[in-house]
């Protein structure tokens, strides 16, 4: 159950091993709008951008009512509203000190994602029942389902080596200038720990299974399903199409009860509320790190137990590049993604930066961010924005700094965060460290990513070597106590790696998917 | 004037586009009716009563006062990119870069003097 990536990269290993399995899901579907499909910025050049930019009933404008829930602007765009519609309907949440973000869209969060595909490294998985060695076989057969662009460099080490990647993607003028710095102050740099380089992007530069390559429209924070970037639908779709999934959209699985044969799933129809009852040999939970978490204290009827919930802390520092204030707005780059960056250092471990381009989303995101009178703020968005771009750095997440996520017996989930306190020293270090390449900030300016909206959720359900309660998985992906059920989104990770962890999270559902399927065939 | 014209006026020295007007009370009223009255009221006032609004909602801003004012600009500014006619308002898309650290370094000085004028007026005014 669930099309987000850990779903999809399950269905697809079933795919390639022969089996069919049926998926169940919400599966909400991007509205049918026109969608521009040109350069964004020729498109504004002409057009009355209303619908496109603020929405028909102003869903853009989300964050201005001060009764909303605060959203990543990316979520907050007209076409993009789909990926949360009716979460809170859906799974009812309680927040304190954590904003959490949920998708019942087909395909799940990964709609919006930044697409940053990484390996986890046997240094982020040491807390973890399996090695590097024991996911490797699958980036590949990812890697050939997505299509993953960037190079071997500098951050190899920490991203695995890749020899079947597709060219990097143009990089904006901002990053060359960056980059350009950073080789000149490589060894510097290198010793202190700095290592900067091209991300791995699952955006195509080349055509691929009837996908386009990248054509830097700007569209990113604008329109859905943009073919360049690949999320779970193109999958779903293809496995649909190809008769090797069925795909039971409008179903919100509730619980579950095992059986002599399997187990019996019970889901509810979205529209019409009526109970409906699957059977199937063995239910695989893939409905992301909260909702997963939600059906197995659903199911336990335990509304006393408090589970772990981590999310990746992270901080946003704005890098000015004083040579290019004033500059040509940069209408053709990609808007995501441009470079990262590691710092590994005994000081404050390993940390891992995504260096952003600020071309796609509205200008006017920026006009509260700076300091001056309203027409001199105009005249910064149009001047000094050209010369921005922002860094996220994230930090691993364990344990002991997550948060805590309980269902109460409304059936509401509660969560409780914690501030994170960040590594005294650390900003002004890394403040530093950029300086040496050119690019400015201060302090003051650097903001702390709210508790959950890094989108990268795990730890509900770990999986550990010798499970001791009814939280935890085997190595394996099984529940502890069914026999038939098994886990395979990020609920299993026992930490969080200073990156995203998606592309670990697929890669480990398949490695599940593998032993699923052995169990399964030994069966008959 | 109303409190669209104001700020739009006050934010790009023009009148304001009659779609735009329109599109700003339909938000507004969407958007802010969950601020209690005396926000509503302490907001009004400054329309009425203020002269240089930008001035006012600068300061506004800096302090953390009258939110539903700074509200309302931003509110603008959302609105004011969507139109084509806007657009170099919000973007630059040829190089200028002697004159864009020209006009910022001026920006700069003529937000300092907003600023004191903004706090003065909301001394005035608010305390």
């Amino acid at each position: 159950m669930g099309s987000g990536t850990s779903g999809t990269a399950a269905a697809l290993r079933f795919a390639d091993q022969g089996i069919t399995p049926c998926l169940l899901d919400v599966g909400i579907k991007p509205p049918q709008k026109k969608n521009p499909f040109m350069n964004l910025y020729a498109y504004r050049k002409k057009k009355d951008c209303f619908s496109l930019m603020i929405g028909d009933e102003f869903e853009a404008l989300n964050n201005l009512g001060p009764q909303n829930k605060l959203l990543p602007i990316k979520l907050t765009t007209p076409q993009m509203g789909y990926i949360t519609a009716h979460s809170e309907d859906y799974s009812p949440v309680e927040e304190e000190n954590f904003s959490l973000i949920q998708s019942f869209a087909q395909g799940g969060l990964a709609n919006a994602w930044g697409a940053g595909v990484y390996q986890y490294t046997d240094k982020e998985l040491g807390k973890f029942p399996i090695k590097e060695s024991d996911l490797k076989p699958y980036y590949h057969r990812l890697n050939q389902e997505m299509g993953i662009s960037g190079c071997n460099d500098d951050l190899t080490p920490y991203f695995g080596r890749d020899d079947d990647l597709q060219p990097p993607l143009r990089l904006s003028s901002n990053a060359s200038l960056i980059i350009k710095k950073y080789q000149r102050k490589k060894s510097s740099l290198n010793q202190i720990g700095f290592f900067l380089g091209r991300p791995r992007l699952a955006v195509l530069t080349q055509e691929k299974n009837g996908r386009n390559p990248c054509r830097y429209l700007n569209l990113e924070f604008w329109q859905p399903l943009i073919s360049s970037i690949y999320t779970p639908s193109f999958t779903l779709k293809r496995l649909v199409k190809q008769k090797k999934l069925m795909y039971k959209k409008g179903f919100l699985v509730k619980s579950w009860s095992e059986q002599k044969q399997g187990v019996a799933v019970h889901a509810e129809k979205v529209r019409t509320k009526e109970r409906v009852t699957f059977f199937c040999k063995t239910l695989v939970l893939a409905a992301g790190a909260v909702n997963s978490a939600r059906l197995v204290l659903s199911k336990r009827k335990d509304y006393h137990t408090k589970l772990v919930l981590l999310d990746n802390p992270a901080l946003q520092f704005p890098f000015v590049l004083p040579s290019r204030i004033g500059g040509r707005l940069e209408t053709d780059a990609f808007g995501l993604t441009q470079l990262n960056c590691i710092y590994d250092s005994k000081a404050y471990g390993l940390l891992q930066g995504s260096i952003l381009e600020l071309t796609s989303p509205a200008r006017a995101v920026f006009f509260g961010n700076f300091p001056l009178a309203g027409r001199d703020n105009l005249k910064m968005i149009r001047y000094f924005l050209p010369g921005l771009v922002v860094m996220q750095l994230f930090f691993s997440a364990g344990p002991r700094q997550g948060a805590f996520l309980a269902l109460n017996q409304n059936g509401k989930l509660e969560i409780k965060g914690d501030s994170k306190h960040f590594p005294p020293g650390l900003i002004k270090k890394v403040l530093k460290i950029f300086r040496k390449m050119g690019a400015y900030s201060l302090s003051p300016l650097v903001v702390k990513v709210p508790p959950g909206h890094s989108i990268h959720y795990g730890g509900t359900l770990p999986m550990v070597c010798s499970p001791q309660n009814e939280y935890n998985c085997t190595p394996q992906g099984q529940l502890y106590g069914e026999s038939c059920v098994f886990v395979v989104d990020g609920s299993i990770f026992p930490e969080l790696g200073a990156k995203n962890s998606t592309f670990a999270v697929m890669a480990n559902a398949m490695r599940i998917t593998d032993h699923i399927v052995s169990r399964l065939r030994k069966n008959q | 004037m109303d409190e669209a014209e104001q700020i739009y006026y006050a934010l790009f020295k023009e009148e304001i586009p009659l779609k735009l007007k329109n599109r700003f009370h339909e938000a507004a009223s969407r958007l802010f009716s969950s601020y209690s009255q005396d926000r509503k009221e302490e907001c009004q006032k400054a329309f009425n009563e203020v002269k240089d609004i930008e001035a006012l909602e600068m300061a506004a801003r800096v302090q953390g006062k009258l939110p539903l004012l700074v509200s309302k600009f931003r509110l603008m500014i959302y609105l004011s990119e969507t139109l084509p006619q806007n657009k170099n308002h919000f973007l630059n898309l040829q190089d200028k870069k002697f004159k864009g650290k020209i006009i910022i370094f001026f920006s700069g000085l003529r937000s300092v003097i907003k600023y004191i004028k903004g706090i003065l007026i909301l001394k005035k005014i608010y305390v």
